[in-house]
């Protein structure tokens, strides 16, 4: 078999390559193309309070975190390490509608429609401050948080909570996920990670309160197992889910009991347990009441060898999971922070990181740009298949916002001014793409994230290092 | 207070002569001399590090004020923000250093998540399972701090870790158990039957075989166990003989009967026939088919196929984990107190999964699960699963703690009950659960005596699942768990592959299991004459002699430069980078794997090296290019001590081959000399080097050893504990089971005090 390379136009064929049956792209996205039952349709009505929300978008306006149709709204931030090559990311030319592509965004062109550039976001708290080196595990640390992480190699993390957190804990409870968190690589196995800072702040962007990170997984099939399950009937898993509840039921009482003899830092680490309990007890009963429909296509085989069907692989998920509605919010880490993956697919056998710091080498520039618009490319698909994905009248990209970036804008010179961002989907018709859209200097990247949390429903007043909402994502 | 300070103690003060001192003369003194001491402060006249720890106070509020800019005052000469830094890392050293004599500070006991290998161990151990990382495979990885992914304080819980426990824990459940069984369960039907040539479907679904010919169907047995296999048939008479049947499991022969059942009157022939578990072909076969014109045709009909059992009275092949767990239950079933019997099973599992005696509250919890699984439907069996794996989701299960409410005062101490010992020194030795034998040391109450508790370390040590210290630990300090994610450029290294990285994991893991197991010295770690080879990896080193794939140890010639980690393929390649050796990495890895002093991290806005590259040319060797590190002082400064090092050993190649000329014809220059004047030339000389001080890797080998017996980081009051060990080591000869032993006879092991309230 072979995949879909459509978009991929310097990608040979992707030939088998997992153990075991390959997955079909087309199984996965069985639904494109086909205007099927919304299963998010089935799944508010068994819940009074969503129902509600229902009936008022449908009466004509849209309401926070929902589209006009009482479409649901979704938001992913994307994070890709190790900064771009600025000069051939930064389109140079015109202004709103009408710019020039850069070389490296001319891998968006088939969605450019769909997309906004924006330039001059800032992430100051990844700037040093007074910590010294240790720029990669900032730009990760503060990426979705926009706070400066504490400098440390581990006994004392403190970051923040970041922004898809933030959110989810406001309206995460009306999935049966409240976000999903996916990576490509997890952090190194062994020594420490990056100047000091502990790997959490490397491996993890997203953070539910300031000390705790928030797991991501990075086997497709894994993702897929979380989102529906491995029991193929509704009788098994009806029976699975009753199985469970008891045993929750248990060990919350259990731990209850074990709290009791500890001190206070030793409760603070048993009540990550017990909101993990929690959270769990909150799925296994939204299951029980909604029932929701078992997923429609096959389960996939694994970590695909190849870099780039795994990237799909993942953003395949999330598409998943976005229009079934499982989940509304997900974060997505193209590497860890730092990241020193080679990409033999690209001929380019030296680490991304060494690459990074090229030393003016023209040979070493060539391949970070590959790179670059190689992760463009698989994004641009990304949106694509968002965009093929009937929702309503429109398409799931109508209720998407998917962001794309970096915490690093040059990867050289380890800046975190001018931060290389794209903006895609139109949040429900909040927001007007195809645009390139210039920031003054040093606006802070938070107040995008404002912009997002208020538009997905949340009560917001500031986030992280914001100075307020950002203007410009609807065109004057 | 001595008046003689220790080597840390002597090296920070030279520090402070040739690097703080003039910055302090240079943009304090102005104000904080002897003559002046504005604010009652002075900086000058400073002879030893007591002096220093003296005006401890002065020296944080230095500290801060500096850090913010606040001093120097803004109309005097400014320190650059890199001296800043040097000042104040050397300020933090000195408020953090601890005379080797201080008192012992035995530091606090985080609750202790178990990590994955220690999770997956105890589920193998616990549900006797050899293949436990099966059902583990998907938990996330460990968060790691100091290098180790057991340190407590740093391990934390996600949504996404708990439901792959609950996960693993059904699956592990019922991997160890096996599936359900119905044992006399009654016959059911096996279908469909299939119809081989020569034969008609009959209307029940049956076959009516017209000449010979064969009925088949598949039967599906889930445990290996004795069963009745039944055959209800019927047949049209003639000739002198009944209608034959031969009945054959998997093409082999196991029973035949005569048919004289006829049409309405059928007969059902019933044989035992063990099974193993999985897929079997049933065949019955029709032998004797008559026919002639007018005497009468013969024919055999099979309505149908069943399958009965187990049968209870033979024997069922159960797993190891079902007879340990399960099977007592069923023995107490037969006086028919099915709450009684859960029990029992219930707390002598949660028990050894608590590994301390089950509270009969948990009990009780435990016994609701059941009675509510019974209560929905489930049969005895896997209603007792279910309880059983709530068992496996339990905090008292998933994390280690000891009992110490009074956990916030530091001024508190605390000795670890015999139980809590028992989990200590078995997570430390096995990374798993520990064993009946420990448990019942720890019940009889003799574990917290020191001799006992050395006592039971020596037999854990001769155990196998002490593989686990020396994976897990070598793993980690070595850096040997990286080898797997190392993208070495195939094209320049196409002899490394994945037996290559194997076998250079084996060489590292064997020597110091060699020392664990008494036969090797801590320092022959460092330069030994002998080490472990396999044919493969004995040729990646140039050394004739060895064949097979099996590893021995070898005696090394005289004039091989291997022998010790420094020069062993695995350490030497995970220093470098895909393409390249990186002379950096390899100084950094001796100055904090082996010597424990890592430098601080390099300063920010690290100027580009495009000028070095164009200054020396396009075929500068790495020596050249690294030059710009000593020409800039900022860089200097670490790299003056990291770069010599790491050149010392550019014999080998990124991959650890020995090489006398880069590629390009260019030689190699391995020598070097470090900042104090140590002079070496090549890895020999670099290994006599590190030797000459041979205390300094001791005590790096006792702190990092130590941080993972204990699960936490070492911290500056640690150092009488350090140094106490070392001490013992030292005298001993520099034994690593003495070493173990002595962590193990620690007060830092055996106690703990509270942590401040966070």
């Amino acid at each position: 078999m072979s995949r879909d390379t459509d978009h991929a136009g310097n990608q040979p064929p992707v030939e088998s390559q997992w153990l075991g049956k390959p997955l079909s792209r087309r199984t996965v996205l069985r639904g494109l193309g086909v205007t099927m039952a919304l299963p998010w349709l089935e799944a508010m009505a068994s819940g009074s309070h969503a129902l509600a929300g229902v009936a008022s978008a449908a009466s004509g306006t849209a309401s926070a975190g929902l589209a006009a149709g009482g479409h649901p709204l979704r938001t992913a931030f994307i994070f890709a390490p190790n900064g771009v090559n600025y000069e051939h990311w930064l389109p140079t030319q015109g202004a709103g509608r009408e710019f020039t592509l850069s070389p490296t965004l001319e891998a968006i062109a088939p969605v450019r429609d769909r997309v906004n550039v924006l330039t001059g976001l800032t992430l100051d708290k990844a700037r040093a401050n007074g910590d010294g080196p240790g720029d990669h595990a900032r730009s990760a640390a503060s990426f979705l948080t926009g706070q400066q992480a504490r400098k440390t190699a581990g006994n004392d993390i403190q970051i923040g909570v970041s922004i898809d957190q933030f959110v989810a804990q406001q309206v995460g409870s009306k999935t049966s996920l409240p976000s999903l968190e996916m990576g490509c690589e997890h952090g190194r196995a062994a020594g420490s990670c990056d100047s000091g800072y502990a790997c959490a702040y490397s491996s993890n962007v997203s953070w539910r309160d300031e000390d705790t990170p928030v797991a991501m997984q990075t086997d497709p099939r894994a993702v897929f197992e979380r989102l529906f399950g491995d029991s193929d009937s509704k009788k098994a898993r009806a029976e699975r889910l009753r199985r469970r509840r008891s045993v929750l039921d248990y060990v919350l009482e259990d731990s209850r009991r074990l709290e009791n003899g500890l001190g206070v830092s030793d409760r603070h680490k048993l009540d990550e347990f017990q909101t993990a309990v929690r959270e769990i007890e909150r799925r296994v009963s939204h299951a029980q009441e909604s029932s929701p429909p078992l997923p429609d296509h096959d389960r996939p085989d694994g970590v695909p060898r190849e870099i780039g069907a795994h990237i799909d692989l993942m953003y395949d998920m999330m598409l998943l999971a976005f229009r079934m509605d499982m989940t509304r919010l997900s974060t997505f880490m193209l590497g860890t922070a730092g990241s020193n993956r080679a990409y033999p697919e690209l001929g380019i056998k030296e680490g991304h990181h060494n690459l990074s710091h090229h030393r003016g080498d023209a040979d070493m520039i060539d391949k970070i740009r590959r790179i670059d618009r190689f992760r463009v490319e698989r994004f641009a698909k990304f949106i694509s298949d968002l965009q093929a994905t009937p929702e309503g009248n429109g398409s799931l990209l109508d209720n998407c916002t998917i962001l794309y970036g970096s915490g690093i804008s040059d990867g050289n010179r380890h800046d975190h001014h001018d931060l290389p961002i794209l903006l895609a989907g139109n949040g429900g018709g909040r927001i007007d793409t195809g645009r390139l859209v210039r920031y003054k200097r040093d606006t802070p990247l938070c107040n995008l994230y404002v912009s997002l949390a208020e538009q997905m429903g949340c009560q917001v007043e500031s986030f992280g290092d914001s100075t307020g909402p950002l203007e410009g994502l609807k065109h004057a | 207070m001595p008046s003689e300070p220790d080597y840390l103690g002597a090296s920070l003060e030279k520090r402070f002569r040739t690097d703080i001192e003039p910055l302090l003369s240079e943009f304090c003194f102005g104000c904080h001399s002897e003559k002046r001491s504005k604010a009652g402060v002075s900086f000058e006249g400073l002879h030893n590090v007591f002096d220093m720890l003296a005006i401890e106070g002065d020296f944080w509020a230095a500290r801060e004020l500096i850090n913010s800019h606040d001093m120097p005052p803004p109309d005097e000469p400014s320190p650059t923000d890199h001296q800043r830094q040097l000042i104040n890392e050397w300020i933090d050293d000195v408020l953090s250093y601890y005379p080797a004599d201080a008192e012992i500070d035995p530091g606090w006991f985080t609750i202790h998540r178990l990590n994955r290998s220690e999770y997956t161990n105890t589920l193998r151990d616990l549900l006797y399972l050899d293949d436990a990382h099966k059902v583990t495979g998907q938990l996330p990885p460990d968060d790691t701090g100091y290098g180790f992914d057991n340190i407590a304080d740093v391990l934390s819980t996600s949504t996404l870790q708990v439901e792959q426990y609950l996960e693993a824990a059904e699956r592990a459940i019922e991997l160890a158990l096996g599936p359900v069984v119905e044992v006399g369960a009654g016959p059911a039907p096996v279908r469909p039957i299939e119809l081989g040539n020569g034969s008609n479907r009959l209307s029940r679904g049956g076959s009516f075989m017209y000449t010979n010919s064969e009925a088949r169907a598949q039967i599906d047995v889930p445990v290996e166990a004795t069963y009745e296999l039944s055959i209800e048939a019927w047949g049209t008479r003639a000739g002198d003989d009944l209608p034959r049947a031969v009945i054959l499991i998997d093409r082999k022969r196991i029973a035949s009967f005569d048919v004289a059942g006829t049409q309405g009157d059928e007969e059902t022939h019933t044989t035992r026939v063990t099974l193993g578990s999985g897929t079997h072909q049933v065949s019955v076969r029709f032998v004797n088919d008559f026919y002639i014109e007018g005497e009468g045709d013969r024919n055999l009909a099979i309505e149908n196929i069943t399958l009965a059992g187990p049968v209870p009275e033979e024997p069922i092949a159960r797993t190891e984990g079902y007879r340990q767990i399960l099977a007592p239950a069923h023995g107490a079933l037969t006086t028919s107190d099915e709450h009684g019997a859960a029990s029992a099973v219930l707390e002598r599992f949660a028990t050894r999964a608590y590994r301390r005696p089950v509270a009969a509250q948990e009990l009780a919890g435990l016994l609701a699960v059941f009675r509510s699984a019974r209560g929905a439907g489930d049969t005895f069996d896997p209603a007792l699963r279910v309880a059983l794996s709530a068992v496996l989701v339990s905090p008292n299960f998933l994390y280690r703690s000891v009992d110490n409410t009074a956990s916030d005062d530091p001024g508190t101490r605390y000795e670890l009950s015999g139980y809590e010992l028992a989990s200590r020194l078995s997570y430390f030795l096995w990374s798993s659960m520990p064993d009946d034998a420990l448990l019942a040391s720890a019940a009889a109450g003799t574990l917290a005596h020191p001799d006992e508790l050395i006592m039971q370390a020596k037999r854990m040590l001769q155990d196998p699942r002490s593989e686990a210290l020396i994976n897990n630990f070598t793993g980690q300090w070595l850096l040997l768990r990286n080898l797997d994610g190392m993208e070495i450029d195939p094209d320049r290294f196409s002899t490394f592959d994945e037996s290559l990285k194997r076998d250079m994991e084996n060489e590292a893991r064997l020597c110091f299991a060699d020392a664990v197991r008494g036969n090797r010295g801590i320092l022959d770690l460092l330069d030994s004459d002998t080490t472990f080879l396999n044919e493969r990896l004995a040729g990646h080193y140039g050394i004739p002699g060895v064949e097979g794939d099996a590893f021995r140890l070898v005696e090394l010639p005289s004039e091989s430069p291997r022998g010790g980690v420094l020069t062993m393929g695995a350490v030497l390649t995970v220093t470098s980078n895909p393409t390249r050796t990186s002379p950096v990495k390899r100084g950094l890895f001796v100055l904090d794997e082996i010597l424990g002093t890592p430098p601080p991290p390099p300063p920010p806005d690290i100027p580009p090296l495009e000028q070095a590259a164009k200054q020396s040319g396009e075929h500068a060797t790495l020596r050249e290019q690294l030059q710009l590190h000593v020409s800039n002082p900022t860089c200097a400064a670490c790299h003056r001590r990291m770069d010599p090092i790491g050149l010392a050993m550019e014999n080998f190649d990124a991959i650890g081959r020995w090489r006398d000329t880069y590629s390009e014809n260019q030689p190699i220059d391995a020598s070097g000399s470090l900042p104090d004047g140590v002079i070496f030339n090549g890895p020999s000389e670099l290994k006599d080097f590190l030797l000459s001080e041979p205390d300094r890797f001791l005590d790096n080998l006792t702190s990092k050893l130590l941080m993972y017996a204990l699960g936490r980081g070492v911290e500056p009051f640690d150092r009488p504990t350090v140094h106490a060990i070392s001490t013992r080591v030292r005298e001993e000869g520099y034994n690593l089971q003495v070493l173990i032993e002595e962590i193990v006879r620690s007060e830092a092991f055996r106690t703990c005090r509270g942590k401040e309230g966070t």
